[in-house]
């Protein structure tokens, strides 16, 4: 219900959008162009010779629109995506209506921040149907949504264009850093009913088969074990036993930096497929994962488990962009508070690009949320042009590793920071984690 | 955010709409008062950089491949004595020019052999003309050219119409 008043509420702040009318192209214009030119002439050199040159261009670009198709004619997409590591392989097909000729189509794909395109898209025809294929390359992890497919029929002599609408979904992407299921093994601190690192059981609907009890009501008839059931003419239903680990909440700051709106995109998209990582390890170990972005504010997805809960922070993942406004830490650690109880372990997924990351630590250990920093280090995807000398390349890259060094050694007075700089893997994240835990269990 | 595009691969020359064209400007130079050979040479000239223009141009520049060729042929239908086979070569060239801008580099390959369906228009418009220029010799040919203004004014219309009732029908509130 949520969803669609939403979903309402975004269809009416929407601009009306004007129907999809046929064009006229470039070509039509150098159409009309030539012809004019041709009229001009004739009557400065009063010779009818070039008005019959005329007559085609002028009448072909108004016969084409007379002729493109008219009213709503939607094509069906159907697409997957395949490969592994960083080949990202995408194929489908847009079958379109029979009163449309399959060559006569167009498509355009967006390729987002991440991932970069390693060979070109091809189409083939095939019956009422155009399949293509794209090859990816993702150089860094990724978490995004390909948007759907721009797809544009032309007239045989492209004079008209017009846009199609498209019905299908989204595609989404991911491509995660690896060692993240083991992360799942480490025992977080216990903060759902009492204090303490000792582990919390739960008796559910999921997890390990325990035993059975009598059936109750609310029960759902799929847990009634019918062997038990017979043997005692009573029902009898199963109990599943579920060992959690822990909290853990995962803070994605997405508020801008000075490092620019790309170096911000490229940065949060690594950022998001580590979010994903490091919730799904810690939820294949059935530990309670939250997740909360901060850009302007904070919009939070509250502690679950399971696989409901992975598609959750998935999509909330996917729905990050980079904040156009950063809001003031204070208000992050103050929100969260309304959202994730105080104590759970907490994982700010951060670029240290300036003092902003620090007053957010600051504040979320004040507000009772011991933090760890994974901050992807932006000094790995700086790019140079090919004009900047190799000697010039270092020296930047030497400053920026200074002013690197500096920002992490600010926040480390708060909490400790990994700075990741080696994007496919976690393990210095988890061995971290796993030394954090040790030395703190020590303490 | 880049973006990939794909249509069905291109003939970068149009080869078939390039030879029709060559051949129409050939016969044109033909019929030139100054003689074939200087014409000759206009016409090599300008198919030469058009064609070039098109296989190297940039993208930025697209579209402009067709003035080199436009201007020899507007050069031959200035210089050519009005008669009945001048103008149906100008017709024919006009036709031709229309078909090698369609099979442009960012047209499909053989997309232009599958133009008939809109080339029924233009041509009849082109019959039309030239019919009542020729066919009915008593009237002069300014007749049949404005008989053409009058197709073209109503085909206008008529997408005018049609345009204006598809608006209305997007605008429309669904039930």
């Amino acid at each position: 219900m949520k969803d669609a008043a939403r979903a309402f509420a975004e269809e009416a702040t929407q601009a009306p959008r004007s129907p999809d009318l046929a064009r006229p192209t470039l070509r039509s214009w150098l159409c009309y162009g030539v012809a004019g030119g041709l009229l001009v002439l004739a009557v400065a050199a009063r010779t009818p010779v070039p008005l019959f040159a005329a007559v085609p261009l002028l009448i072909a670009p108004l016969a084409a629109l007379l002729l493109a198709p008219s009213g709503r004619t939607p094509v069906a997409l159907g697409w997957t995506e395949a490969g592994e590591n960083t080949t990202v392989s995408i194929s489908g097909a847009v079958t379109v209506p029979t009163t449309l000729d399959p060559r006569d189509l167009d498509l355009e794909i967006d390729i987002p921040a991440g991932l970069t395109q390693s060979a070109p898209l091809t189409l083939r025809t095939e019956g009422p149907s155009v399949s293509f294929s794209l090859s990816l390359r993702a150089r860094d992890p990724v978490l995004a949504l390909l948007a759907l497919p721009r797809v544009r029929w032309r007239d045989a002599l492209g004079l008209v264009q017009r846009p199609l609408p498209v019905e299908g979904s989204p595609l989404p992407i991911e491509r995660c850093p690896l060692e993240a299921n083991r992360l799942g093994t480490l025992r977080l601190d216990r903060t759902i009913v009492l204090p303490g690192e000792t582990r919390s059981r739960a008796l559910g609907d999921n997890g390990d088969f325990y035993g059975v009890r009598l059936m109750m009501p609310g029960d759902s008839p799929r847990r009634i074990n019918w062997a038990a059931t017979a043997r005692s003419q009573n029902v009898y239903t199963n109990e599943f036993c579920l060992e959690r680990t822990g909290d853990v909440l995962l803070l994605l700051d997405t508020r801008p930096t000075e490092l620019g709106a790309a170096v911000d995109a490229r940065l949060l998209g690594i950022a998001r497929a580590a979010g994903l990582a490091i919730a799904d390890g810690f939820l294949h170990e059935r530990a309670r994962v939250g997740l909360a972005v901060f850009g302007e504010f904070l919009v939070p997805t509250p502690l679950g488990g399971g696989r409901r809960q992975r598609y959750r922070i998935r999509e909330a993942l996917l729905g990050a962009q980079v904040a156009k406004v950063g809001g003031p830490s204070a208000r992050a650690a103050f929100t969260a508070r309304r959202f994730f109880p105080p104590g759970i372990t907490t994982v700010v997924l951060s670029s240290l690009a300036d003092e902003s990351t620090r007053q957010l630590v600051l504040h979320l250990r004040r507000r009772g949320y011991p933090s760890i920093v994974l901050s992807p280090s932006p000094i790995a995807s700086l790019e140079f042009a090919p004009s900047v000398p190799a000697d010039e390349q270092t020296l930047a890259r030497r400053l920026a590793a200074l002013i690197r060094r500096h920002h992490v050694a600010q926040v480390w007075a708060e909490a400790p920071v990994v700075d990741w700089q080696d994007y496919w893997s976690l393990a210095g994240f988890s061995s971290f984690l796993k030394r954090g835990v040790r030395n703190r269990r020590l303490a | 955010m880049t973006a990939a595009r794909a249509r069905p691969p291109a003939d970068r020359l149009g080869i078939g709409p390039f030879v029709l064209l060559g051949a129409t400007l050939v016969l044109l130079a033909g019929q030139a008062p100054s003689g074939l050979a200087p014409a000759l040479v206009v016409v090599g000239v300008g198919l030469a950089l058009s064609a070039a223009w098109r296989r190297v141009g940039r993208s930025a520049a697209r579209g402009g491949e067709v003035v080199p060729v436009a201007v020899v042929l507007a050069y031959l239908l200035v210089v050519a004595p009005p008669n009945v086979v001048t103008e149906v070569l100008a017709g024919l060239g006009g036709v031709a020019l229309l078909l090698w801008l369609g099979a442009g580099p960012d047209g499909a390959a053989g997309r232009w052999s599958r133009a008939l369906d809109l080339l029924v228009v233009p041509l009849a418009a082109l019959a039309i003309a030239l019919g009542t220029t020729f066919i009915l010799p008593s009237l002069p040919t300014s007749i049949g050219l404005a008989t053409i203004l009058l197709v073209a004014v109503m085909i206008g219309v008529a997408i005018l119409l049609v345009r204006l009732s598809a608006g209305a029908r997007a605008e429309a509130p669904s039930s």
